[in-house]
């Protein structure tokens, strides 16, 4: 029977309608992290200065410029390494004024390290 | 026999040689406007929206309000054809957005806008000056972006290149606007040295006097001699830094004071003032997210009415061409937009439905009337596209969205008309009554008529919904434009085309041997079986309605029960979101980029996330969405806009609405680790609006209705299904006011403008003219400025130096020249920054914004529920609130709340829905009075129409889809259709019964012959909407027409003629009371 056909047509076709679309696999992500030792680690610090007003000092050595941009490597609590961008003032002797972009005692790689890309774990290489 | 049109259009074109000549034109003249009319993304809609800008300096938010606002509204609302008047008023500055009517012509409007802003202009304050006023149009939305990113070079030098590339692509014709996103500029900065001023007895006012005097060039006129003209030009701009450095600012000791004396002088970028990065996600180009990268955004807009995808490939091409030469090899181009050709994925994928509903609908037809049968059909579907795409074409359509969905939605209703005549050819050459010529006249004649009268009934169904009003019109009106010519075109098609083909193609055996009887078929068995009994007893008749009563009572149930739900439109699946970070105010542009970078670390590692650009500071390149919601006035330390892109839909198996749900909860952790807002932004499948749900609060009192504002807000956030919460009041951030003693400043002949300019010159730097250079892409400012170390202590102000202007002042006898500490002069005052006052057609008004998404996803369940625990807060006047729905409050001496957002669309659609569905009942009731002259006939075959409903609710639940606006289109639609189906059986019944035939058995016997057609008609309508099913936007029409369409023939093949033989058996016994 021709009707029979066509009701079948139909009722499977409903059927595909009913499931859901094309399933694919997501992209896997995990990487293993790198860890690069690095020469040393300093602390944001607080410095007072003579008119009472504080202010934070990084050592100069962890600034970078990446073209106009102003950044330093900041150590998290986890020891993975992020760049940070922060804007700053004067260069002291004691070191350079951050106005923004930094939290007092945030770990920072002074000097700062070429080779270690975002994300790496960071280990302080032991002196021999 | 009658002799209607349809009969002799027939006759005219069934042996004519200009039919299939005819035929063939059409076919290629609707291919060649396929490829000639433009393709974009969205629809072109008008709606005039223009922002108006007014600069008052020195006034406070409350006096810019009242003063500058205030007025302008009042009499901007007096323009004919605007809609809403906004606006924002904060400290020095207005913003006024005027909205006129959808569709309005937007040059009439501004040249209305422009005539009352200058008629008005005499009123404004002193101090205001003339406005900015920028026309918002759709076209002002990118269709590109490009994002140039490096690790080599700064933004400096990329947004140079961008500059560079933006430059040569301008040259393109048909292109739009070109912009750049991030990077930094060119500019000439001179940093002042305080201590050096001040041994210098130079300030910076003078400086910058010096400067603009000194950066002049005109040309000073001309003299003949010899019969030659001379031209004289006096004067010498300022080209470069040297010619900068060595303006003489002052005197001391008899010696010239040059500015390289007292400030350093540096060419190169400007300060620091957005973050701009791009990076792979976890999907990106090897598998892994990678770093991030400083990066410009080109991004390219296109002139109205023009292809995007040809536009957007020229630019690729061109960029392509420029690699090499301007575009180095250290910087790489990431395409990070392509509308273009996300407009073109669309045109095909639409081609791809057509051809699959066609030939799905070819099979059908080849089921039943053999496989010659079906190759009528399918001749005449690609004739009728043909035509209808030619129509828009003329009619300066362009092929978006909008109008494709027109051309889904009639595929399977524009065979129908085709399939009953070429099926009743078919029926009439098996019964071999007649010779084939006068047989497929027969066959024309006695269903063509009907099908005219039904074609129209279908085209009086969705007409009426080009009176959507508001800004959903604009996304409906193609639809029954569109609708209705392919129905028409189809119709032609029908008469001409398919009798044409049907004769030719059609063998006039059928495959059946001896005379074709109706009553041998086994539609006639069932019918016999199943509605004889009814026709006769009155209580199986009775059964038979209280059954499809209690089915129809049933499944509308399912509406309040909330096994169906309501929402205006579904999320289509896009492949890009948006995250909106807002940190408090006060915030620095350092921290706000700290915050961004860390949601944007977790935004990477999501699977599906391909790449991703941030702006720190600056506004990511907007979209359609962000036009409406003016996100391209974004700029500020404390926002930030990430842009993610996804992978192509076709290689994820979750939809953008999934990704963005999912991704939601850990985003807004990121932020509120830092008291952050973070919103995660689609783009919406319709209209865009403010938010999804927005609660307007109006009150006799900003503090008040700050208050009430703060309890909704807090009602949103524990409302579950409610996310993205957020208000427009900002936080409180701390100023620092320079009080001028101004007795002390007059006695030291000091003006209080002296030591404002001073002030603004130090903190924020005052553009003091142009660099004039003559190969430079981008003005080149000149910018005076502190450094940022001494403006951080900017509140020390003992450095700083005004100079006495001594006698001249008019309020000192004491000698000019004298270097005045301002901070003798200035006592400063901590305080609260000044708060936006947001005002909505003259009236005050405190936005909270949220979106659904979760628990619910229809905005007006969330308003419902939140409306109990709104209804509870007892207001400081003692009375409680309830929330409008439909209109803002009359007074404004109460406290009020306003439902608005997609909810105001919401409304309007199913309002303007609903009277344009009342329109329809009514056109097709005068088109069948006409036909069948009579009152009743026409009520038996309008019973019909709430039959679908049966099918179209149930529907829904069985897919888990919402009731959305496309499956209100679809039900309206199916009126049209199912009142077709009852004409064909109706219309045969009488002409059996003008044969003599009994009552009951024309009814029975044209219940029989009707099927097979009715069938067909329902199953080609049901076949092409399966192929829509998977599209998100679609979902919703598919549904409502293939459930509508199954159970609603089923239910009317019984019911019509059962209510037919009830309503006409005693008018009938009357007139024939021998047969009786």
């Amino acid at each position: 029977m021709k009707h029979t056909v066509f009701v079948a047509c139909l009722g499977l076709m409903l059927l595909f309608a009913g499931c859901a679309g094309k399933k694919t696999e997501a992209p896997e992500s995990p990487e293993r992290q790198r860890v690069v030792e690095i020469e040393q680690i300093a602390t944001v610090l607080t410095m007072e200065k003579e008119d009472g007003s504080a202010v934070l000092l990084i050592p100069g050595s962890a600034l970078f410029m990446r073209g106009q941009l102003e950044g330093v490597q900041v150590v998290g609590d986890d020891g993975t390494l992020v760049i940070r961008w922060i804007r700053t003032g004067d260069f002291l002797d004691e070191g350079i004024v951050v106005l923004s972009g930094l939290e007092e005692g945030e770990k920072v790689v002074a000097p700062f390290a070429d080779d270690v890309r975002e994300g790496d774990g960071v280990t302080v290489r032991k002196e021999d | 026999m009658r002799e209607g049109i349809a009969g002799i259009l027939a006759k005219l074109f069934i042996n004519s040689k200009l039919t299939p000549l005819l035929m063939a034109t059409a076919l290629l003249v609707g291919v060649l406007a396929t490829f000639m009319t433009p393709r974009e993304e969205e629809p072109q809609i008008s709606v005039p929206l223009v922002d108006l800008y007014f600069s008052y300096p020195g006034g406070s938010a409350k006096e810019v309000g009242e003063r500058v606002a205030k007025p302008v509204e009042k009499y901007l609302t007096e323009i004919e054809g605007v809609d809403y008047v906004y606006s924002t008023s904060t400290r020095d500055f207005a913003l006024v957005t005027v909205r006129y009517n959808v569709g309005d012509d937007t040059e009439e409007s501004m040249v209305k806008l422009w005539a009352t802003i200058m008629k008005n202009m005499d009123k404004m304050p002193a101090g205001v000056q003339m406005p900015l006023v920028k026309k918002v149009s759709i076209d002002d939305v990118p269709v590109l972006t490009l994002t140039f990113w490096s690790d080599s070079y700064g933004p400096y030098q990329l947004r140079k290149v961008a500059g560079q590339v933006a430059d040569e692509l301008k040259k393109i014709e048909n292109i739009g606007d070109v912009n750049l996103n991030g990077g930094l500029k060119r500019q000439l900065r001179i940093v002042l040295d305080k201590e050096k001023l001040s041994r210098y007895r130079i300030t910076p006012l003078q400086i910058a006097t010096q400067i603009k005097a000194s950066n002049s060039q005109v040309t000073a006129g001309s003299f003949q001699q010899n019969n030659s003209e001379f031209i004289v030009k006096s004067g010498q701009f300022l080209k470069t830094a040297e010619d900068v450095r060595n303006v003489v600012v002052g005197v001391y000791n008899s010696g010239a004071v040059y500015l390289k004396d007292v400030a350093e002088v540096i060419d190169g970028p400007e300060e620091v003032e957005n973050y701009t990065f791009f990076g792979y996600g976890a999907a990106g180009h090897d598998g892994e997210a990678g770093g991030e990268h400083p990066a410009v955004t080109l991004t390219v807009a296109k002139r109205k009415g023009t292809d995007a995808t040809a536009l957007a490939d020229k630019v690729l091409d061109k960029v392509d061409a420029l690699k090499g030469s301007i575009i180095t090899s250290g910087i790489t181009v990431t395409e990070t937009r392509n509308y273009g050709e996300t407009a073109s994925e669309k045109v095909f994928t639409l081609l791809e439905h057509l051809i699959g509903a066609v030939i799905a609908v070819t099979i059908v037809v080849g089921v039943f009337l053999g496989w010659r049968g079906g190759l009528v059909v399918f001749a005449s579907v690609p004739i009728t596209f043909a035509l209808t795409l030619l129509v828009y074409f003329l009619f300066d359509y362009t092929l978006n969205r909008v109008t494709l969905f027109a051309l889904i939605f009639v595929t399977g209703i524009v065979v129908d008309d085709s399939i009953i005549i070429a099926e009743n050819i078919h029926r009439h050459f098996s019964m071999r009554r007649m010779p084939k010529l006068q047989a497929a006249i027969a066959a024309i004649n006695e269903v063509g008529n009907p099908t005219i009268l039904a074609t129209f009934t279908v085209i009086a169904s969705v007409l009426p919904m080009v009176f959507v009003s508001g800004l959903m019109g604009p996304y409906m009106s193609p639809m029954p434009i569109g609708a209705s010519l392919a129905m028409i075109f189809s119709l032609f098609v029908a008469l001409i085309g398919t009798p044409w083909l049907a004769f030719r193609l059609l063998k006039a055996d059928g495959g059946h041997s001896g005379e074709y009887d109706i009553r041998s078929s086994i539609y006639y068995k069932v019918y016999s079986k199943t509605l004889a009994p009814l026709l006769s007893s009155w209580w199986k008749a009775a059964i038979a309605f209280v059954f499809v009563g209690a089915l129809l009572l049933g499944s509308m149930a399912m509406v309040p029960l909330k096994m169906v739900e309501l929402k205006m439109l579904p999320f289509d699946n896009k492949s890009e979101f948006q995250v909106i970070v807002d940190m408090p105010e006060g915030t620095t542009l350092e921290h706000t980029a700290r915050v961004s970078k860390d949601i944007v670390s977790y935004l990477k590692t999501v699977p599906e996330v391909e790449n991703y650009q941030y702006y720190v500071g600056t506004h990511a390149p907007i979209n359609f969405n962000g036009l409406v919601r003016h996100y391209y006035l974004r700029q500020g330390d404390n926002m930030a806009d990430i842009q993610v892109n996804l992978v192509h839909k076709g290689e994820r198996s979750d939809q953008s609405h999934a990704i963005a749900k999912r991704v939601r909860p850990k985003v807004q952790e990121f932020a509120g680790k830092y008291g952050a807002n973070a919103k995660v932004v689609e783009v919406p499948p319709g209209p865009p609006v403010l938010s999804t749900i927005v609660a307007e609060i109006y009150g006799p009192d900003m503090e008040e209705q700050v208050v009430l504002a703060r309890e909704i807000k807090s009602i949103m956030g524990e409302t579950p299904g409610v996310v993205d919460v957020d208000w427009m009041v900002e936080d409180d951030q701390k100023t620092y006011t320079m009080v001028i003693d101004k007795e002390k400043a007059a006695y030291r002949g000091v003006t209080t403008e002296q030591i404002t300019s001073t002030l603004r010159m130090a903190l924020d730097g005052v553009d003091v003219g142009l660099l004039h250079t003559e190969t430079e892409l981008e003005p080149v400012g000149i910018e005076l400025r502190l450094p940022i170390s001494a403006r951080a202590s900017i509140l020390d102000l003992t450095d700083i130096h005004v100079k006495s202007q001594g006698m001249n002042s008019l309020t000192t006898r004491l000698p000019a020249g004298e270097m005045i500490p301002l901070s003798e002069l200035v006592r400063i005052e901590e305080g609260i920054d000044d708060k936006s006052i947001y005002r909505k057609n003259l009236k005050n008004v405190v936005y909270v914004t949220a979106d659904v998404a979760g628990v619910t996803e229809s905005p007006v369940y969330a308003m419902l529920e939140m409306d109990e625990r709104i209804k509870k807060i007892v207001t400081p006047g003692g009375y409680t609130i309830s929330p409008l729905y439909t209109s803002t409050p009359f007074t404004e001496d109460k406290l009020a709340v306003k439902w608005d957002g997609e909810w105001q669309i919401t409304f309007e659609v199913f309002r303007d829905l609903g009277a344009a569905f009342a329109v329809v009942l009514v056109i097709i009731y005068l088109l069948i009075v006409g036909w069948f002259q009579s009152f009743r006939t026409p009520m038996v075959m309008m019973v019909a129409i709430p039959l679908s409903l049966v099918g179209i609710i149930p529907g829904h639940f069985f897919h888990g889809a919402f009731f959305t606006a496309t499956s209100m289109i679809g039900m309206i639609a199916l009126a049209g259709i199912m009142v077709r189906n009852s004409v064909l059986i109706i219309d045969f019944i009488q002409l059996r019964v003008q044969e003599g035939v009994t009552l009951k058995e024309a009814v029975v016997e044209s219940a029989a012959v009707r099927t097979r057609p009715i069938l067909l008609t329902a199953g080609t309508v049901v076949i092409g909407a399966i192929v829509i099913l998977f599209d998100p936007i679609f979902q919703g029409l598919a549904i409502s027409l293939m459930w509508g369409a199954m159970l609603s023939t089923i239910l009317t093949l019984g019911i019509v003629p059962l209510t037919y033989y009830l309503v006409e058996k005693k008018r009938y016994n009357k007139l024939n009371p021998d047969k009786s």
